[in-house]
């Protein structure tokens, strides 16, 4: 199949599995038991009938679940993700379009990270393989990947905050500083492209401990990958014929195995950002980042429907947009995956 | 693969095992270590950091309801740190006493005076002249006029919008869209003559005299009127700027451009920059009018105090180890910390300050018994149940041992109100609770677990409700907790959230045991009436999550608002008490000392003196308010 074909189906799967996810949250999420008039109120549905029969007839909660959809998919149609209980009835859009930004922020200083550390690791773990250093390398990842992400960024905040007191606590920035103007919607990126370099380095600081704690957890799975990759890699006929050939070990390692062990990480990306984009729920709440997965957070406990479900919307396409991408990649890299 | 490769693999599951135990240990030792000081032991002890010029507070929470003070009908934001710093009321009370001893004294704040009418159902308020709000609009009756009959409307015209009392006729009042239509139109700093006719008109409940006089018109006497505008709805914002920026909304829209950019007052502060769900941070108003005050004027009243830093930021933290960490630090001067980390602030306390009640308060913890489903619906069974219950343990082991005793439902603030049969907390003695097992007729041995729910997150609530359960134990009765997530707080779960009646068509779900609210409980209104219109109302809106009313006890509850004889009331609630005693709907484990139950508001005392919480005991807010903080050395 031709790659413009190939990249159409994929996309296609992807709106379907779009579709299921949505659907599938909508019906869990309303499923939760309670009345959410209550968690949407507080006491004020009791203290004013009146009041919380305006919003059961507004939001129309208590439908039966399937003509509740419909309307959700009408207004989505429209381009309307509904109003936000936990956020005060505020548009859902607009409460996305506010922390979304921070959440991709540490997203991707951890894909960076994970990646830099990962394919260091892998190579250095591959080139000494076997040896202690080779197995102090893989305990190392193996105790990141094995410990959740909120341990790690609370064991995190206690060494660099609490003991050695250089880095903040929390928080995206120092707020006595004066913001960028939004040029490309991320903070970090707009203060550097405005010269606001106390805001910058402040809000590199702020994103340093909530980056590794996830960075720490996911790297890893490249290091592990990356290791096993080359050590195949290495025992391949090409890589025999290139020490035949009388080329160093170093050149045989990094120029003609490395390069072919890097392409199974391309696949594995759009895992990482997966793990990435879920981990950022217990990170950004364990340090007060102001991003979606706090706002995930308070949008479960208010029993926040819109909120539920268009946080699920936009997590799922950076998923199913990740894979898609990593798809595209790996069939260009590999004609061989397309002809399947 | 190789057979040293195989032999490799329990070594590195050994290695890192050790690896997470050892960070653990590690972990646990650093946090049990008294943080190393910024400056060293001997300076700190002898001498003081100058004070801030910007204050910054860490909170557990970000105000649900975000800086929008038209959520007062829902008594949100919950916390409002605008409380009294930008925010002010017609009427306050004196901070100082209410937290020394308890004293409920109601003061002046936005009026000057007020009068009462011979029937105790007219009052007559004297506003304070030449008050301006932050942005320079004028304070006045109009202005007071609008934002009570707006949030009237944007309570779908509910008549319980003053805080939950109904005590307004609001037939008489047609308020509505045209008259916002109108107001918007006209405005309320010189209203034109078709709002004054409006606003003038004596047969609505809330009229103004003039431009610095408002009337409020009851339904019924109630003597403690005044004390419901202290809070919530009573914090007054400029309604003109409402209308100026959207209007109020509809009931079901609230104008939703106030979330984070507030809505002038007339306090001492002004919101000068809000990052949502992160910070907002403050500066003083070069408006406001108490600026001039003299320090025994502020002494009297230390609620209209102008302030002692010029700026403040408050950050929600969720975080306790984030919080606790700015504290030990110095990144915050103020942080509240909850009972994870609440050790580590009382093993320290040369450094560490902390806010703690009097005994006689307004907060507290307790749990109810559903009336109306087997087991708890037979008095003797709920007898048996309340003298099982071991209070002193509770207290020393999940409350720090700050539990004040606590003879419900009267707040022991309301010392004139407070446990008028005189009667003693129940004692702890199984063996009369054995024998009011007895005399219940239940066999506890086929007898089925019962549901005992406790809020999820509330950690000293789960702790609490885990004590009970082993004491209930004792007698034979199994009791099975259920963690239930705040989403699910309410019916047909929990009676409490919704009204009595709501409660009695859900009774058969709600758990037979619940704990009182999602952790501690305090009053809307500091109103002696509050708690029996409450936990013991037949037509209470919400909070009576025991399911509970009695013919003896709705007397005193009706009578607080349909006479102003209190000999009458004092009688009437005498003989209620006696019997909601004898019926035991709940268990009144204690009147709170800490702010969060198992931990409090914590400040550096090498840089903050102390400040003064909100007048309705927490209800508003979770930190100090801050234009009371005082500092070391000023």
């Amino acid at each position: 199949m031709n790659l413009p074909k190939y990249i159409l189906r994929r996309a296609a799967f992807g709106v379907f599995v779009l579709l299921s996810v949505m659907t599938i949250t909508f019906i869990l999420s309303h499923s939760l038991g309670g009345d959410p008039i209550y968690a949407w109120l507080g006491k004020a549905a009791g203290l004013h009938p009146e009041l919380a029969q305006a919003y059961i007839q507004k939001y129309h909660l208590k439908d039966p679940v399937l003509v509740q959809y419909y309307y959700y998919l009408l207004s989505l149609a429209q381009g309307n993700m509904g109003y936000s209980p936990s956020r005060n009835f505020l548009p859902v859009t607009e409460v996305i379009l506010e922390t979304l930004p921070f959440t991709i922020q540490i997203a991707l200083f951890a894909i960076v990270m994970s990646l830099v550390v990962g394919v260091l690791l892998g190579v250095v773990s591959a080139r000494y393989n076997h040896t202690p250093i080779d197995t102090g390398i893989r305990a190392f990842y193996m105790t990141g990947y094995a410990s959740p992400p909120f341990f790690v960024a609370l064991l995190l905040l206690i060494i660099f905050t609490y003991t050695l007191g250089i880095l903040p606590s929390g928080g995206a920035f120092d707020p006595t500083l004066t913001k960028p103007t939004w040029i490309t919607g991320l903070p970090i990126l707009d203060s550097l492209i405005e010269g606001n370099f106390p805001y910058f380095t402040s809000a590199l600081l702020h994103v340093i401990l909530p980056s590794s704690a996830l960075a720490l957890v996911t790297f890893g799975i490249v290091t592990r990958v990356l290791r096993s990759s080359l050590l195949e890699i290495m025992h391949a006929n090409y890589i025999r014929t290139a020490r035949a050939k009388g080329l160093d070990e170093n050149t045989v390692f990094y120029k003609h195995g490395l390069r072919h062990a890097l392409i199974p990480v391309v696949s594995l990306s759009s895992l990482i950002v997966t793990w990435l984009i879920t981990g950022t729920i217990f990170v950004e709440n364990v340090f007060s980042y102001p991003g979606m997965g706090r706002y995930v957070v308070q949008a479960l406990n208010g029993q926040d429907y819109p909120g539920i479900l268009g946080t699920t919307i936009v997590f799922a396409l950076v998923i199913v947009g990740a894979n898609l991408v990593a798809d595209i990649l790996y069939a260009v890299v590999d004609p061989q995956v397309r002809l399947g | 693969m190789s057979t040293a490769s195989q032999a490799k693999r329990p070594i590195m599951a050994a290695i890192v095992i050790v690896i997470i135990v050892v960070a653990a240990v590690a972990v646990y030792f650093m946090t049990q270590q008294p943080s190393a000081p910024m400056t060293s032991t001997t300076e700190m002890m002898t001498s003081s950091v100058a004070a801030p010029s910007t204050l910054a507070i860490d909170d557990p929470f970000w105000p649900s309801g975000d800086l929008n003070q038209l959520n007062s009908i829902y008594a949100i934001p919950y916390p409002d740190w605008l409380t009294y710093t930008v925010y002010q009321s017609l009427v306050t009370l004196n901070g100082t006493s209410l937290y020394a001893n308890g004293d409920v004294q109601i003061l002046p704040m936005l009026a000057t005076d007020w009068s009462v009418s011979s029937d105790g159902t007219t009052y007559t308020f004297n506003l304070r002249q030449n008050v301006v709000f932050s942005n320079g609009d004028p304070f006045n009756a109009y202005q007071v006029w609008g934002q009570m009959y707006g949030l009237y409307y944007l309570a779908n015209n509910g008549t319980a919008f003053l805080n939950g009392y109904n005590v307004f006729d609001m037939s008489t009042a047609k308020f509505g869209p045209a008259t916002l239509d109108l107001m918007a139109k006209s405005g309320l700093v010189t209203p034109s003559q078709d709002l004054l006719t409006i606003m003038e008109d004596t047969t609505w409940p809330i009229y103004v005299t003039g431009p610095n006089q408002i009337v409020f018109h009851l339904k019924a006497p109630f003597n403690w009127f005044p004390h419901t505008l202290v809070a919530f709805v009573g914090l007054i914002f400029d309604t003109q700027y409402v209308l100026q920026n959207g209007g109020f909304g509809t009931p079901t829209t609230f104008n939703t451009n106030f979330n984070l950019k507030p809505i002038p007052g007339t306090g001492p502060y002004v919101v000068t920059d809000v990052s949502q769900n992160s910070y907002v941070k403050f500066a003083k108003s070069s408006n406001y009018w108490g600026t001039s005050l003299g320090a025994s004027d502020i002494q009297a009243n230390p609620y209209l105090d102008p302030g002692h830093v010029q700026n403040v930021i408050i950050y929600a933290k969720s975080d306790d180890v984030a919080r606790y960490t700015d504290l030990s630090t110095g990144a915050a001067q103020i942080s509240g910390i909850l009972s994870q980390n609440w050790p580590l602030v009382l093993k320290n306390p040369d450094k560490y300050g902390y806010a703690v009640m009097p005994d006689a308060s307004m907060a507290f913890v307790g749990i109810s018994m559903n009336t109306q489903r087997y087991p708890t619906n037979i008095t003797a069974f709920r007898q048996a149940v309340v003298h099982a219950v071991n209070l002193t343990d509770i207290s020393q082991r999940v409350f720090f041992g700050q539990l004040a005793p606590m003879i419900g439902p009267e707040y022991p603030a309301q010392k004139d109100w407070y446990d008028l049969g005189n009667l003693p907390q129940y004692a702890y003695d199984t063996t009369l609770a054995k024998q009011y097992l007895a005399q219940s007729g239940v066999d506890v041995s086929t007898l089925a677990p019962l549901e005992f729910r406790v809020v999820s997150g509330c950690t000293y609530c789960n702790s609490a409700a885990q004590i009970v359960q082993a004491d209930l134990a004792q007698i034979g009765i199994t009791v099975n907790i259920e963690v239930t997530p705040g989403s699910q707080w309410g019916l047909p779960y929990v009676a409490g959230a919704g009204s009595y009646k709501q409660g009695l068509a859900n009774s058969q779900t709600v758990a037979q045991f619940t704990w009182f609210g999602t952790g501690t409980f305090a009053p809307g209104a500091p109103t002696p009436a509050d708690a029996w219109l409450l936990f013991a109302n037949e037509n209470t809106p919400a909070n009576d999550y025991a399911i509970y009313a009695n013919p003896v006890v709705q007397k005193c509850v009706d009578a607080w608002t349909s006479t102003n004889d209190q000999n009458t009331i004092r009688d009437l609630c005498t003989a209620a008490q006696k019997q909601m005693y004898d019926d035991a709907p709940y268990i009144w484990l204690g009147g709170i000392k800490l702010v969060f139950g198992g931990g409090s508001v914590a400040w550096d005392k090498t840089v903050v003196k102390g400040g003064l919480l909100d007048p309705v005991f927490t209800g508003i807010s979770s930190t100090l308010v801050f234009n009371t903080v005082t500092f070391v050395g000023s």
